[in-house]
């Protein structure tokens, strides 16, 4: 793996490690919602000790479960897949996003991907003696994947394109026009598409998601990965899963076999739940979502900061420019003065070195708590906008 | 999309595979399992409820990426107990099953170690976890009359060849040999004369009454890392729960690894092996004696049958050369055996043993 990414992952690990030596740590770093996994998912992994605990389950996860993953696909993504041959369950977003990625990258090919985004792509590109290629999109355009700047970066030996929207860490969403026109850019050229939807519920003001897979052309090229972990407040279950054109599964299914054979069966049992139960409290925690944007949103502008507006996902991009500190710098002073913990965007590109990302994964008193501490400690830094 | 773009996938995906692994034939809906890795046995109550009430007080959440910590240090407690000593909670993963276990220490510790010399009669998940990434790999010749375990002169002789890493199961997963102590001892000595570290799923020993040949094993806990189901027997096994058991220079490699793949075990099946490990060491040689109890008659049953035996010591299993009479039997009683193909041994069949005897009723021909 790249040991400037390895180092990157570590630094986040490595602040979440102080935070547990503060009793009164507010942590606005980590993407794990504070909410507890509703009621009625817990009541259906008891009954799976109870039930199911002996049944046997192929890798690629129970059935009911994968058509339970394709009545979501369609209904929310409006794509169909065979739950068949096209839906493999995996533990968490984070399995998915390996499989998915040494499915489609063999050694000496290279996966384009648009900075900023999340480590564990370049560490499982790495793994798979793949390269990377890095595509900068820019605050000012609002992150935006440009696909005039794809075709700009596109290689000889690349095989796929990874989209992530809304992305992490830049909360920004791609738009209906431009992934028409990715998947566009990726059917002239016998490109693959490697999609990360975990945050597809999770988009706001007039912002739409829109997966690859569902546009024409895309479905046949397009690996996508979704989670009920951040949606359902799961991240503890480790329940995920990929879908795409058989061909690809058949690949992804083999994978899922060597890497670590069927998911539990609890978690696959509660994943059903998730899925098929009431709603309510999930979208309940979407609303809270909503309101906690605005109330982080409120007091960066009260700080002084500039950030992109958070188009979806959980989180802020926040520019530190004006700090004259590096993130990671800046991250643990604040840290240190407030027991605080923003993540550095350093952590997840180099050339993000000048971010913060904030997530709103607290209670609403705690984030208010939480920024407030982060305000005297910008001012003590002598750092405030 | 393009045809070649599949086809070149596919052509990778098919060049990545040392061997082809056959998975084990799927059942027909009234059928005797007996293909399983380990004996089955269901959750108990205590278990249940003490998973249930972390899972209600909150515990939905990541948590450390090597695993709860009393869990690892329940998993080093049971070592100990059994003579397996040397192993600390801090150089300690839980994975989420064997079969990451697998892949992790095959991958990571191999990536870093080079050459790999195994026997080529292993569990078929060691070839899976092997065709991920290719490493360069010394397959070793097993012997009929150890069970198809590989001999130590051959091991010697895989070191003086350059292997820097071992990858050995002992018991056997197909045959249930083991390794005696002396046998241990001798291994152990010459990874350490080469330099070379070994890992060595214990996974059956459980199932064996063998203690000297763990405490010789344990002995050379500096050369040895340790791979397992976590707390087998009682009912986790459908909760994907694993472990490796290592070094300090090991363990930060596995640990940065599992992060990639799959950042943490599941909470639920972590909290349900945390309640299993109470009074866990009873409970397992409860089980192992019931099993030695049956084992004996299915052993009588096959060998009427015609069967050759293999030589096995873990009571969880009996190993069998297939025939024409033993397949008519299992096709009579709707039995599914573990195919021995996937573990490099075409021809040979593997039974669990059932502590209820089910096993035995269907190859009499009681549920024919």
């Amino acid at each position: 793996m790249s040991e400037k990414k390895k180092r990157g992952t570590e630094v986040l690990y490595g602040l979440i490690a102080q935070t547990r030596g503060y009793d009164d740590a507010i942590v606005l770093g980590r993407g794990d919602p504070d909410f507890d996994t509703p009621a009625h998912i817990v009541a259906a992994a008891r009954e799976a000790m109870v039930r199911h605990a002996h049944e046997s389950s192929p890798p690629e996860g129970i059935l009911p479960l994968r058509e339970a993953i394709a009545e979501r696909t369609e209904r929310i993504n409006g794509v169909s897949f065979d739950p068949e041959t096209e839906i493999v369950f995996t533990n968490g977003g984070q399995e998915a996003l390996f499989l998915m990625v040494v499915a489609a990258i063999a050694e000496g090919e290279a996966l384009l991907v648009p900075e900023p985004n999340y480590n564990t792509y370049k560490d499982a590109v790495a793994f798979a003696r793949g390269t990377t290629v890095g595509m900068p999109t820019y605050p000012q355009e609002a992150f935006r994947v440009d696909p005039a700047r794809v075709r700009e970066h596109l290689t000889a030996d690349m095989r796929a394109l990874l989209l992530v929207s809304p992305n992490n860490p830049a909360a920004s969403v791609i738009s209906p026009q431009d992934q028409l026109e990715l998947v566009a850019i990726a059917q002239q050229n016998d490109l693959l598409i490697l999609a990360d939807d975990i945050y597809d519920l999770l988009v706001y003001d007039d912002f739409v998601h829109t997966s690859p897979a569902s546009l024409p052309g895309g479905k046949e090229r397009t690996l996508t990965l979704n989670a009920l972990s951040k949606a359902y407040a799961m991240t503890g279950w480790r329940t995920g899963w990929v879908t795409g054109p058989a061909a690809l599964m058949a690949r992804v299914r083999d994978l899922k076999a060597a890497l670590s054979g069927p998911v539990s069966i609890v978690s696959q049992y509660a994943g059903l739940a998730a899925l098929t139960g009431p709603q309510d409290e999930m979208l309940e925690m979407q609303a809270a979502y909503h309101r906690r944007r605005r109330i982080v949103l409120d007091h960066l502008d009260a700080m002084g900061f500039s950030y992109g507006t958070p188009q979806g996902g959980q989180f802020v991009f926040v520019d530190i420019s004006h700090t004259g500190l590096s993130s990671l710098e800046l991250s643990q002073r604040i840290l240190d003065e407030a027991h605080v913990l923003a993540y550095p965007g350093g952590a997840f590109s180099e050339s993000m070195d000048h971010f913060l990302r904030i997530t709103f994964l607290q209670p609403e008193t705690t984030l208010r708590d939480g920024l407030g501490r982060m305000k005297r400690a910008m001012d003590a830094i002598g750092a405030g906008g | 999309m393009d045809a070649s773009t599949v086809a070149k996938i596919m052509e990778t995906h098919t060049a990545n595979r040392l061997v082809q692994a056959p998975t084990i034939t799927q059942l027909p809906a009234n059928a005797l399992d007996l293909s399983f890795d380990q004996p089955g046995g269901g959750l108990t109550e205590a278990i249940i409820d003490g998973a249930i009430s972390a899972l209600e007080q909150g515990q939905t959440h990541y948590v450390d990426v090597p695993g709860i910590l009393p869990l690892r240090e329940a998993v080093v407690a049971d070592l100990g107990a059994r003579s397996l000593t040397g192993y600390q909670p801090t150089n300690t993963v839980v994975t989420a099953s064997m079969q990451e276990a697998r892949f992790l220490s095959l991958q990571i510790i191999g990536q870093t170690l080079g050459q790999l010399a195994l026997p080529s009669v292993v569990h078929p998940g060691v070839r899976k976890a092997l065709g991920v990434r290719p490493l360069e790999v010394q397959w070793l010749q097993v012997e009929e009359s150890r069970g198809l375990l590989s001999s130590p002169d051959t091991i010697e002789s895989a070191l003086q060849a350059g292997a820097q890493l071992l990858y050995l199961e002992s018991p056997s997963r197909l045959t249930g040999a083991s390794y005696g102590e002396a046998d241990v001892g001798r291994i152990g000595q010459l990874a350490s004369a080469h330099g070379a570290t070994i890992l060595w799923d214990q996974g059956l020993s459980g199932w064996t009454p063998d203690d000297a040949s763990l405490a010789a094993l344990g002995e050379h806990a500096g050369q040895v890392t340790l791979l397992g189901d976590l707390l087998p027997g009682v009912g986790l096994e459908g909760l994907a729960l694993g472990f490796i058991a290592t070094d300090a220079e090991n363990v930060a490699g596995l640990t940065s690894m599992k992060q990639i793949i799959s950042i943490c075990t599941s909470t639920a099946s972590q909290y349900a092996g945390l309640q299993a490990a109470e009074g866990y060491g009873d409970r397992r040689t409860e089980i192992r004696r019931g099993l030695e109890a049956r084992r004996p008659e299915l052993v009588a049953r096959l060998e009427a049958l015609g069967a050759e035996v293999l030589p096995g010591q873990a009571a969880s299993h009996v190993a069998v050369r297939a025939s024409e009479a033993l397949g008519a039997a299992l096709h009579a009683g709707a039995v599914i055996a573990a195919d021995g193909a996937g573990f490099g041994a075409p021809g040979i069949l593997r039974l669990a043993v059932t502590a209820d005897g089910s096993a035995l009723t269907a190859l009499e021909g009681g549920r024919a």
